[in-house]
């Protein structure tokens, strides 16, 4: 399950970053690499609003699918 | 002399510091990015050091991806740097500490500044001896924003800079095969550190800045609200700002545009020393007349960089890029973008050298390519002499024309994507969005004083040496003989008059007119410097921002008002001035793109002014100008060509 697919406002646990070397080294930068805490704060056509770290950042679709996190714990959240 | 270098995370206040402890004016915004060259400046004299300080590009990490990581690695390497300065954001302690664990490694005395403590410190509380004994380096609560601490972090940094040593609290990590996993125990040694020197007083996730979010980010309300707030600072400045600018200045202003008074003073006294007339001319037309031109725009200048700074402080930039990046790549650009075209509106220069933040090769050249489109400082005085001089009591033209450009760059991004080929690969984008906050107004009163500065100085270096050379080229004839009476066999005239039949169908074509858009090359300022010299016009505004002598001004012109409005079009797209030009080069780093850049400018701004001339001319006159068929055959011409590259660009990736 990537971003685009999670529900706003919940805490979600990021299982890996698909994507090149370049952007996973610069999200680890940020704080967001596997088994970090991430939020998502808002969707909208195609736009996301993340929280790493205490931090918001705006990301598009492609980085949204990129990222994917743990399943299990958001349902449990649930 | 020691060596102060401050590093630290994109946006965290670097260069607000910066420009605090040497007293330079740096370009700031709430948005990261902004600084992409290092620049260095010597400490103020009141912290009794000599001391060079130098402000690196914001990074997050010190691995070298991006351009400003380079820079900022090489140089904390390469240099002997006595004393490091880390700025961090309070609002961000672990993220920031990530940097801070890789510049410690360095070995080099550091300093913590922690920094935005106005932001931080209703909601979070830290343990600074705790930090500091951890860290092994001093750590100093600062606000650059307020000017807090500031005095306290010299003081300190200049007695670390004795220590020559720096004790390494990750060194352990040193000795770890894996690259990945150190970085790993790397994060987990900082986020003990964050949990046993931070309290958060409410963990309340959801802030006043992310509701705010909740609707700005929305790309309807967002660009409206951005729509209305631009419209509404070139409405506050033309209308209001400018004249209470104009007000403080008051004796200067009256100064400069009661220009003709001034002259007249200047001539007897002059003649009374029994200087010749020709030198009384020269200095009275030529190098006062054109600066004065120039210099009674201040005001403007000056109160459209105030608010503009208000804007980029508050943080709402941030959001537009954000908003504007999947609009912005189907043009070909690239959210960031927006940092390059909206510094543009101040300088061209800065703005394109902003393009490397972008990392996509194509959407950075879009950029490079497009932002000389925005209408510039310098061409502040083109729109509002033509717009002011020649539509009277029509304030809505001023906005109309910044709106019309901004529409020019989608129509210009739509055609370059033709003709390049459109870029299937999706780039990942990302920008962080700060929280928003009160715009310092002290800040912006710098950055306006600032901008005065620089255009004075301009008036009084470039624009009175070009101006000289206009006057100097329009009283001798080629055999050097003065000319008395007719200015038509000038040098000048004779040089710009073959450039003027070029112009005719556009409808200015005079060659004093011609001569005005060529000096604008050189800088944008000169064409209002050239008018002024060769109609001998004098002071063109008042201090109430009316333009003077506005009815002689379009007797003199002799063209109509659509001519007028073609012209300011003509000088707004062409070629900006030689320093843009330099900046472009050294961005596109290929002569042939900056070439088809030049080449575009031309064509864009020759084409614009045609077609505004030709379709003014038939709704006012309600029939068609005498150049008419010639006009269309250009256009028809120019359809067809870039058709034809087009064309050839799809078969080019056909066979590919």
């Amino acid at each position: 399950m990537n971003i685009t697919e999670a529900k706003i406002a919940s805490d979600l646990i990021v299982k890996e970053v698909k994507a090149n070397q370049e952007i996973k080294k610069f999200l680890f930068s940020l704080g967001c690499y596997e088994g970090e805490v991430i939020k998502i704060l808002n969707k909208n056509r195609g736009r996301y609003i993340i929280i790493v770290k205490n931090s918001r950042y705006g990301i598009n679709e492609k980085l949204a699918k990129a990222i994917q996190i743990e399943e299990n714990y958001y349902r449990n959240k649930i | 002399m020691i060596k102060i270098a401050l590093a630290g995370n994109p946006n965290s206040g670097k260069t607000t510091l910066y420009n605090l402890i040497t007293g330079r004016q740096e370009r700031i915004g709430n948005w990261s990015g902004i600084t992409v060259e290092k620049k260095e400046a010597k400490l103020k004299d009141k912290y009794k050091k000599d001391a060079i300080v130098i402000d690196l590009p914001g990074v997050y990490s010190l691995s070298s991806f991006t351009s400003e990581e380079s820079i900022a690695i090489n140089f904390v390497k390469e240099q002997q740097i006595d004393v490091l300065i880390n700025v961090i954001d309070s609002n961000n302690l672990s993220r920031s500490l990530y940097l801070s664990s890789q510049l410690l490694e360095l070995g080099i005395p550091m300093i913590i500044a922690l920094n935005k403590s106005d932001l931080a410190k209703y909601r979070i509380k830290f343990d600074l001896d705790k930090l500091s004994k951890l860290l092994n380096c001093p750590v100093v609560i600062i606000s650059s924003a307020n000017d807090k601490g500031v005095k306290e972090l010299i003081k300190k940094t200049i007695q670390r800079s004795e220590q020559k040593e720096q004790i390494n609290l990750f060194e352990d990590l040193n000795d770890s095969s894996e690259g990945e996993l150190q970085d790993k125990i790397r994060y987990d040694k900082i986020n003990q550190i964050v949990s046993s020197v931070e309290t958060r007083k409410d963990n309340k996730q959801v802030s006043i800045s992310d509701k705010i979010d909740y609707y700005l980010t929305n790309p309807f309300i967002g660009l409206t609200v951005f729509f209305f707030i631009m419209w509404g600072i070139f409405e506050l400045s033309i209308n209001w700002l400018s004249e209470i600018i104009a007000n403080i200045l008051g004796g200067i202003m009256s100064f400069f545009s009661v220009t003709t008074f001034f002259q007249d003073a200047i001539s007897d006294l002059l003649t009374k020393f029994g200087v010749s007339e020709f030198f009384i001319n020269l200095i009275n037309h030529g190098i006062i007349g054109g600066a004065a031109a120039v210099l009674g725009f201040i005001p403007l200048i000056m109160s459209l960089m105030f608010c503009l700074s208000l804007l980029e402080d508050c943080g709402f930039m941030a959001r537009i890029a954000f908003i504007l990046d999947p609009l912005f790549k189907k043009i070909g650009l690239n959210g960031k973008s927006i940092v390059s075209l909206a510094m543009g509106y101040g300088c061209s220069v800065p703005g394109i050298m902003a393009t490397r933040t972008i990392k996509s090769e194509r959407q950075k050249r879009m950029t490079v390519l497009l932002t000389p489109f925005i209408p510039c400082g310098a061409k502040v005085p083109i729109i509002v002499l033509f717009t002011v001089a020649f539509f009277p009591d029509q304030g809505w033209m001023f906005p109309l024309v910044y709106l019309m450009s901004f529409l020019l760059i989608i129509v210009l991004g739509l055609f370059i994507k033709n003709i390049v080929g459109a870029e299937n690969i999706e780039n990942y984008f990302i920008i962080e969005l700060p929280e928003y906050k009160y715009p310092s107004f002290s800040i912006a009163s710098s950055v306006a004083m600032d901008n005065c500065k620089s255009f004075i100085k301009k008036a009084g270096t470039i624009i009175v040496i070009a101006s000289m050379i206009v006057f100097l080229l329009s009283s001798f004839d080629f055999k050097l003989n003065l000319i008395t009476d007719n200015i038509d066999e000038s040098i000048l005239a004779t040089i710009a008059l073959p450039i003027s039949f070029l112009l005719i169908p556009l409808g200015f074509g005079v060659w004093q007119l011609a001569a005005a858009a060529i000096t604008g090359f050189v800088a944008k300022e000169e064409v209002i410097g050239t008018i002024a010299v060769l109609y001998a016009v004098g002071g063109l505004v008042n201090e109430n921002f009316e333009v003077l002598n506005s009815d002689l001004l379009r007797d003199t012109l002799g063209i109509t008002k659509v001519a007028a409005l073609a012209f300011m079009f003509f000088n707004l797209f062409t070629p900006p001035c030689f320093a843009a030009i330099g900046a472009m080069r050294s961005e596109l780093k290929s002569k042939k793109w900056l070439a088809f850049g030049i080449l575009l400018q031309f064509c864009v701004g020759y084409l614009f002014a045609l077609i505004v001339y030709q379709v003014g001319t038939l709704i006012v006159n309600g029939k068609p100008d005498p150049t008419f068929i010639i006009a269309i055959i250009i256009l028809v011409t120019a359809v067809l060509i870039s058709i034809r590259m087009t064309n050839k660009n799809k078969e080019m990736e056909m066979k590919l």
